[in-house]
């Protein structure tokens, strides 16, 4: 689906991931999360993390982009980084060609920046300004991802891409029964990307009447009329 | 039944008064004291001195603490252990070791048995020191009970299970000579009661002399509660006490002046107010019990209105409110401050409240055992009488309250079923273990099939379980998990950290997914369920304890609130609150049906419904003992058919569900269902294409089980039921969210989780166990079966009515309660009411059907805007 916003064209997938010209930006991937369950005791199954890995491959392999940039947590702890994962992360990097490949750092990321550098990642610490974009990881509040006014440090900007809240909204599907569905959450000058991961759980938005929702069901993009 | 241990119940050692020293001390002291003991409680004392495990059977206040306890201290006055093995305390004299475990399911109950156990102890003059740990105990006092146990101490079986988990338990119980489990009926059929079991296996290794002991109201089936208590292979003879004496019962019923021929569930006999304040005045202080929580609040807000001058000195009690509120308001009842308490089966166990004169019930309690132990709660002193007045909600509940009192009269009390091997309790049993002592297959084998419920584990469930704690079950799935470490044959736990988890997570069994509820400017009011909360918007103003506040924001798993005027805009939901008849009740229920139906005499409060019989024999039928009533009733309104089973909530849904799953299959009709107790209604907008002879057909067994859970939501239900299994089984973290970093990477809803296995494990046996539970505690399997089989059995009678019937009008009202916001589903109904009483005493015309007005049958469901979810 494609989308204007403040002067950028946008193509929104289903997936949860957001094409700008030839870059693809995604969030929130968490891989290893299953990794970090099992060394913890809880016997949750491996399976989400090479699933997660495999749609990001087959997405990057069906378009024509030159830059990957990953909103921020990757990866879900520094405890889940393992040679499994390492090696499963390399296979989906050589398997998609001659990529760059970015982390805007957020929370769950902060102790994995060497080993994703030494895998070639480009890691940085938002925010990333890019042209007149404003990318980071964690809206500056969770309730209103708007961005503040440009400060002196900031050069001016038009719009924020996020990820961190996991987005979904929840939508009523018949008198009694509710469905919680990922979204993409557009304010007036802000995205927020749903999670890309697969075993990630989402986090119910309220969203004003000024904003749009973009649900993402069964790889179809649909909108939520908001009132 | 299988019941291996019962042979030796008969050879009850007879009575042996004042020929043993104890016994002689025991008797002076009760001398002293104006008393004298009850022949059963000598032969539960000569029993425990034998070395006999046993089952006392008597409701609260008949003396049945004593019959328990003084076994274990007469023990001690005929064979106490030497100083040398006393324990060494601070800073006070030295004490016998652990000698004895009392364990109470209720944690509220703790004090109060303490207090009792102590009199005796002090009454004897014994050297013993008696402590309580229960989840509410510092951890300083845990600390220090761990390293220097009390000689006694009374416990709730997760503080039980928690301290089985340290290495050091081996030495504390290992004197351990008896264990007393309180109020055995409760936790029987429970998960708790599985991991009671559990926990008295392990007792039971480290203390093969042990003697286990329970207490249990009347119940159905003694001989498995027993079995339950003393295991799979009891170690030594068993015995069953029976206090001889019966409780003198006084049970009433508040007749309204004139019985609604047409009655419907939704009102709640608040119409009887003015009797029901009638006799609180009458008496020094009542307990009215109610079924559900909503009730309490609506009953209490009642009273409150109609006679202001009582604020202060009446109060609402329920399983909802703030701990601190409880506690003030049990106090008062016992202190003789408060004339009436209205309240749940929160009081039904529990504190003696000596004081209270009369209960009064209000709705059907659904079964006998409930009722007597309700009636039980006032009189509750030996050789007093319980008085129960029993205000019906509708004309229905009278049927099932004279079949109460015709089974009590016959001593038939409903059974408790233990359940059976859940292998949530073993994986975390298996880890407890682990963080005890390391421990072998054979071993854990053998310890885990003493207990009742385990006695017929399966191998490779055993192994599975092992697998599942060590590996995860299924290699490749789990490569990096390791919760229970496997090395050279024996099991342990090696990581401190999984340990620490483990232990938090021993204590969560009973806990429900609830919300506290605080006010802004301080103070706990209580909890509500986090669904309900989640639909909370700010300004919803709602009743709990007693009081109408008004919602302000959620934050912190809080519900903050403020005080409030008006009226109630939310009503809180909790679980529980549509409690089933029972299947002996119901049983009862279509006897005096057939009774009604063969024109015999009946008792003169089923004599208050023969106008509505009459209408019902004139209008339709009233089923014998081997019919089975179908109605149907064809109005512009469309197309309705009555299945009348008699049989329960829960076995009216799955027939419901069944029937209405197979005829959509077949013809494509899109019919929604209405249930209660009594029976089942199938309704359509359109002619529906079936014969009605046709029916015992469409409810053939074969197939029952998978067409059951295609019929309902079963993923739904199962991912549900999963919640519990989840936390039992330690899938999921169940620490404080946002305590600390760590933890909080490891947040993950029991959904998830349930997603995570379905989509990745999907032969993990815990899974499996979920759908197992759905089909035989939800929906009740084989209660079902047993009604289709006897149902196919009978002779099936078809009416074609032209009005609602009495037994129809019921379930019509459940069919479009849904549809109708509650105020003006009064309303509306009391206007159907009028026009079928008019019907009814002019039976000459044709009469008006009436239906539940158009505007109710256009509002169907909006469809979903979103087509795709």
């Amino acid at each position: 689906m494609r989308l204007e916003h403040r002067g950028h064209a946008f193509e929104l997938f289903a997936s949860g991931a957001i094409r700008w010209n030839s870059t693809l930006l995604v969030a929130d991937l968490h891989l290893g999360k299953e990794t970090v369950f099992q060394k913890s005791g809880l016997a949750i199954p491996s399976g989400a993390t090479q699933a997660t890995l495999h749609r990001l491959q087959k997405q990057i392999q069906e378009m024509e982009i030159t830059r990957l940039v990953v909103l921020g947590d990757l990866l879900h702890a520094a405890i889940g980084w393992t040679d499994a994962l390492e090696s499963m992360l390399g296979q989906t990097m050589q398997a998609a060609g001659g990529l760059q490949w970015e982390l805007v750092a957020g929370n769950h990321d902060r102790r994995s920046h060497q080993q994703l550098r030494s895998l070639g990642w480009i890691v940085q610490e938002p925010p990333v300004f890019e042209g007149t974009m404003r990318w980071l990881h964690e809206p500056d509040s969770p309730d209103s991802p708007d961005s503040p006014a440009p400060t002196s440090e900031n050069p001016p900007f038009e719009t924020t891409l996020c990820g961190h809240l996991h987005p979904s909204y929840i939508v009523p599907i018949d008198a009694k029964r509710t469905a919680k569905v990922p979204c993409f959450w557009i304010r007036p000058d802000s995205i927020v990307l749903p999670a890309y991961g697969g075993w990630v759980g989402t986090h119910a938005i309220q969203p004003r009447r000024q904003d749009r929702v973009l649900l993402c069901v069964e790889g179809d993009l649909i909108e939520w009329k908001l009132h | 039944m299988d019941c291996a241990p019962l042979e030796s119940l008969n050879n009850c050692p007879s009575s042996t008064r004042g020929n043993v020293a104890f016994l002689q001390a025991i008797e002076r002291w009760m001398e002293s004291k104006k008393q004298s003991p009850f022949d059963w409680q000598l032969q539960a004392w000569s029993a425990h001195a034998s070395a006999h495990h046993g089952l006392i059977l008597a409701s609260t206040g008949m003396g049945k603490t004593k019959a328990a306890w003084l076994g274990p201290l007469g023990n001690w006055l005929e064979d106490p252990l030497p100083e040398s093995l006393w324990t060494q305390r601070k800073r006070q004299p030295p004490a016998p070791p652990l000698l004895a475990l009392w364990i109470t399911p209720l944690r509220a109950l703790a004090n109060d048995t303490c207090l009792a156990l102590q009199e005796c102890i002090d009454g004897l003059n014994l050297p013993w020191s008696l402590e309580q740990r229960t989840g509410d105990t510092s951890s300083a006092t845990k600390l220090r009970q761990r390293q220097s146990p009390p000689t006694a101490m009374v416990i709730t079986p997760e503080s039980l299970t928690l301290l089985l988990s340290y290495p050091e338990s081996l030495e504390t119980f290992k004197h351990l000579r008896t264990v007393i489990v309180d109020e055995w009926h409760e936790l029987l059929g429970s998960k708790r009661g599985i991991q009671t079991e559990l926990a008295l296996a392990r007792l039971q290794r480290i203390a093969p002399n042990m003697l286990r002991w329970g207490l249990s109201a009347t119940i159905g089936n003694t001989e498995h509660a027993l079995a339950s208590l003393v295991g799979s292979v009891p170690t030594r003879p068993c015995s069953i006490i029976r206090s001889d004496q019966r409780r003198a019962m006084e049970l009433e019923i508040l007749l309204p002046k004139s019985i609604d021929r047409f009655p419907w569930a939704g009102h709640i006999g608040l119409a009887m107010l003015s009797n029901v304040i009638e006799k609180i005045e009458a008496a020094n202080s009542t307990l009215v019990f109610t079924n559900t929580r909503n009730q309490t609040e609506l009953w209490y807000q009642s009273l409150l209105r109609a006679r202001p001058d009582w604020a202060g000195r009446i109060a609402v009690h329920h399983g909802s409110l703030a701990p601190e509120l409880r506690t003030w308001v049990e106090q008062a009842i016992v202190d003789g401050k408060l004339i009436a308490v209205v309240c749940t089966s929160s009081l039904d166990l529990g504190v003696d409240f000596a004081p209270v004169d009369q209960v009064i019930q209000v709705g059907s309690p659904k079964g006998t055992a409930r009722l007597i132990q309700r009636a039980g709660r006032s009189g509750h002193s030996p050789g007093r009488t319980s008085k129960l007045a029993f205000v019906p909600a509708h004309a229905f509940e009278i049927i099932e309250l004279q079949a109460a009192r015709d089974a009590i009269q016959n001593q038939q009390i409903e059974q408790r079923r233990a359940i059976d091997a859940p292998l949530d309790c073993l994986v975390q049993h298996a880890v407890t273990v682990a963080l005890c002592e390391p421990y072998t297959k054979p071993q854990f084998l053998d310890e885990v099939r003493s207990s009742w419920a385990y006695r017929n584990l399966a191998d490779e469930h055993l192994d599975w379980v092992l697998e599942f704690v060590t590996t995860g079950g299924c290699l490749h799935a789990y490569p990096d998990f390791h919760r229970v470490a496997l090395e050279a044959g024996t099991y342990s736990v090696r990581d401190a950290a999984i340990a620490r988890r483990h232990r938090m997570a021993i204590g969560t069994i009973t806990s429900d997914m609830m919300i506290h509820v605080q006010y802004i400017s301080g103070g706990k009011i209580g909890f509500v369920e986090e669904s309900f909360a989640a639909k909370l918007k700010q300004g919803d103003k709602f009743l709990l304890g007693g009081k109408l506040l008004e919602m302000e924001w959620i934050r912190e798993g809080t519900v903050w609130v403020r005080k409030a005027k008006g009226d109630p805009t939310a009503v809180p939901r909790w679980l529980g609150g549509n409690m089933p008849l029972s299947s002996e009740l119901a049983e009862g229920v279509r006897r005096l049906i057939d009774q009604i139906a063969s024109e015999q005499p009946v008792s003169p409060c089923l004599e208050s419904l023969s106008e509505l019989m009459r209408l019902q024999k004139r209008w339709s039928h009233i089923p014998r003992l081997d019919e089975v009533l179908v109605e149907r009733c064809t109005n512009r309104d469309g197309d309705s058919i009555m299945l009348y089973a008699f049989e329960g909530r829960s076995v009216s849904e799955g027939i419901g569900a069944l029937l209405a799953y197979r005829i959509s299959q077949a013809h494509g009709n899109t019919l929604s269902i209405a249930v209660n107790d009594y029976g089942v209604m199938l309704y359509c907008a359109e002619p529906m294409k079936i014969e009605l002879a046709s029916l015992p057909q469409w409810l053939d067994l074969t197939n029952l089980e998978t067409d059951i859970l295609a019929s309902l939501n079963a993923t739904e239900l199962t991912r549900r039921r999963f919640r519990d299994i989840a936390r039992i089984a330690g899938l999921i973290h169940s620490g404080t969210p946002g305590k600390s970093k760590s933890m909080r990477q490891l947040q993950a809803s029991t959904s998830m989780v349930f997603d995570a296995l379905k989509q990745y494990d999907a032969q993990n046996l815990l899974l499996w166990q979920a759908s197992d539970e759905v089909l035989a505690d939800q929906l009740q399997i084989e209660r079902l079966k047993g009604a289709l089989r006897r149902m196919q059995a009978n002779r099936w009678v078809y009416r074609v009515v032209n009005q609602w019937t009495p037994f129809s009008f019921p379930l019509m009202v459940e069919r479009i309660r849904d549809r109708i916001g509650n105020e003006s589903l009064a309303d509306r109904i009391r206007k159907m009411q009028n026009q079928l009483e008019k019907a009814a005493v002019e039976p000459a015309t044709t009469p008006t059907i009436p239906t539940p007005s158009k505007r109710a049958a256009q509002r169907k469901p909006k469809p979903s805007e979103d087509s795709e979810a």
